[in-house]
């Protein structure tokens, strides 16, 4: 798949992607368009992968978790209100709890935050989770049992989960 | 109690945060027609203009089989112990402090109209029959890159240029063995026109997009360039590895050493901060994937990078050195042997090559999952491809000399995806250098941006 062709298939998804993970478009805006240069710079080794995109996700949580948004990032202002949220005040009950729920999941330590957002915003199994952030798919889960416990979320029985991280 | 599904909307809702593809690709405004097209190539760096049929002047042609981890003995003149004497199993410290020095004599190149940058790289893929696979080195034509000196925005397009064939050759003395057991067939090239790209400037210190112009006011003394990327790094403590510290500095001397527009003094700073990293550690005598001899540095613990990752291992990202000319010559990725698939592979075992679809393959690191389970194959021009179940198979010939695009659209969905065909995987050993990023040349220049110049 040439470089062009990724960009125009899975771009809107990747663009999304980041949203959720960052929670800050500013925020994503710059991890996303700092991915794009080197994953541009380096498409010929990465369209050798099994799965292009996925690497480039990979790409788009290493850049979210890595120290350089740290400094680049911390300009006051800009991330707190956007336009959108202004433009959809109604459902305001419902908004409250869940306005709730995702002002306690921008408390948390980056990991944890990508390990919710990988499994239950894209749906990967632990096995990948724990590819994209490189580590073992046994700390993925810990990182997800104690994220959740701050969020006072229930875990249910989840046999296809457990199943993928043997 | 909130239960997943809460998560999963509460998740969703975040997606108003997406940049809008604007705000990434500037010029990437989509006209009507464009949009009821969306795979119409509008992206800034597509190739423009025709063809140009110059081939770049400095090809990576010859790529040596790499020795790691291992210390060869061979020319030392370069190294001097404590005593003054050569040593003939330098230290980490004692190469890149002789690095320093011969760059530090090194007279400082006045600006041109560009700093110029060459870059090669390398990368391996599977090859041969799927019960007997083996790894080959493939070496991507150069990439010639025109930074201008004022761009007057740091945000300003580059200019690069790059015939985007490829060379390839057996990785390692076992993989030669294998490849002529097979009967030694082709090994697989490509020459291709010359294109030309155009991208926003990755020139950077640390977090700072920087001009060309803007490195020259980078300190040349070490204490003081160290207390400003101390300062960039400072409360960093996330990366999971022994010396994270250390793997932050490690990460933006890198940066600055792999392409940056500095002064031969500056670089010599940045090695002797090197010097003095605690974990630092030599991890032999090698030749860089064109040939050149130097000195493979680490930093224990593994200092990764999202480079080279993939199909066939990530690794720990290493430098090649060369204390005769004072530069760092290449980049690596090795793989290690700290996978937790290596170290502890599921019950089923190991399986060698992948032949038909929704197969799960450990290759001695990354999972890779063939297809899904839930994909059927499709045959296109002697390669199978998996294709997911209900999807409609859309090929697009390459147009560029490569196989075609075999590409699917799921129902109800814009876009369409793709995999590569069925293939081989190959597990190669802890050690093996599994990418490579090799600086042929970079300097100032005032010739004007050309394919070849």
């Amino acid at each position: 798949m040439r470089f062009e062709e990724f960009a125009a298939a899975r771009l809107p998804a990747v663009l999304r992607f980041a949203g959720v993970l960052t929670g800050d478009r500013g925020l994503a805006e710059d991890v996303v368009q700092e991915v794009l240069i080197r994953a541009h710079k380096r498409w010929p080794q990465i369209s050798e992968l099994e799965r292009p995109e996925l690497y480039v996700r990979k790409m788009v949580v290493n850049e979210y978790l890595s120290w350089r948004r740290r400094s680049w990032r911390l300009i006051p202002g800009g991330s707190a209100q956007d336009v959108d949220d202004r433009l959809t005040p109604d459902h305001a009950l419902v908004h409250a709890e869940r306005d709730a729920l995702l002002a306690e999941l921008g408390k948390l330590p980056r990991r944890q935050r990508a390990v919710l957002v990988l499994r239950y915003y894209e749906g990967l199994p632990d096995t990948v989770i724990a590819e994209i952030l490189g580590c073992a798919p046994g700390t993925i889960r810990g990182y997800a049992s104690r994220a959740l416990a701050v969020l006072r979320v229930e875990m249910t029985p989840h046999p296809a989960r457990e199943e993928s991280t043997k | 109690m909130r239960t997943e599904d809460d998560l999963h909307t509460a998740l969703q809702s975040l997606e108003r945060h997406a940049p809008r593809l604007e705000a990434v690709l500037p010029g990437a405004a989509r006209t009507r027609a464009q949009r009821r097209h969306p795979t119409v190539r509008q992206r800034p760096w597509v190739r423009t203009g025709g063809p140009i049929l110059v081939a770049i002047a400095v090809v990576a042609a010859v790529v040596t089989p790499l020795a790691v981890g291992k210390i060869l003995r061979g020319d030392t003149s370069q190294l001097t112990g404590p005593g003054g004497a050569a040593a003939a199993n330098p230290t980490a410290a004692q190469v890149l402090n002789a690095a320093a020095q011969v760059a530090a004599a090194q007279p400082a190149q006045v600006p041109g109209k560009y700093w110029r940058v060459s870059i090669a790289s390398t990368t391996l893929i599977p090859a041969g029959p799927n019960a007997h696979p083996y790894a080959l080195r493939k070496t991507l034509s150069p990439w010639t890159t025109w930074y201008p000196v004022h761009p007057g925005n740091p945000n300003h397009w580059y200019i690069a240029y790059s015939d985007a064939g490829y060379t390839t050759t057996p990785a390692t003395p076992g993989a030669a063995a294998q490849w002529r057991a097979d009967g030694s067939p082709a090994l697989p090239s490509a020459k291709l026109p010359v294109v030309r790209f155009e991208a926003f400037s990755d020139l950077r210190f640390g977090p700072n997009r920087m001009t060309p112009a803007q490195f020259e006011s980078l300190p040349s003394d070490p204490a003081r360039l160290k207390a400003d990327i101390e300062h960039m790094v400072k409360n960093y403590s996330d990366s999971g590895v022994k010396y994270p510290h250390s793997l932050e500095v490690f990460g933006v001397i890198t940066d600055l050493l792999d392409h940056e527009p500095i002064t031969p003094q500056v670089r010599a700073a940045a090695f002797r901060i090197l010097a003095g990293l605690p974990g630092i550690e030599m991890m032999g005598k090698v030749t860089d994937p064109v040939g050149r001899a130097g000195y493979m540095i680490g930093l224990e613990g593994g200092a990764r990078k999202t480079f080279g990752e993939g199909r066939m291992l990530g690794g720990s990202i290493t430098l090649v050195i060369s204390p005769a000319t004072g530069t760092l010559l290449a980049e690596e990725s090795v793989a290690t042997s700290q996978s937790s698939y290596v170290k502890s592979p599921p019950a089923s075992g190991a399986i060698p090559g992948a032949t038909s679809c929704g197969q799960v393959i450990f290759s001695g690191g990354p999972v890779v999952n063939r297809g899904g389970a839930d994909s059927r194959p499709y045959t296109h021009d002697g390669r199978t491809y998996c294709v997911p179940r209900g999807a409609t198979v859309k090929v697009l010939p390459s147009g560029d000399g490569m196989s075609d695009f075999v590409g699917w659209a799921m129902p109800h969905q814009g876009g369409v995806a793709s995999e590569n065909p069925l293939g081989p995987v190959v597990a190669v050993q802890p050690g093996t250098v599994t990418g490579a990023y090799v600086i042929l040349g970079a300097g100032w220049t005032n010739a004007t941006p050309a394919p070849g110049a």
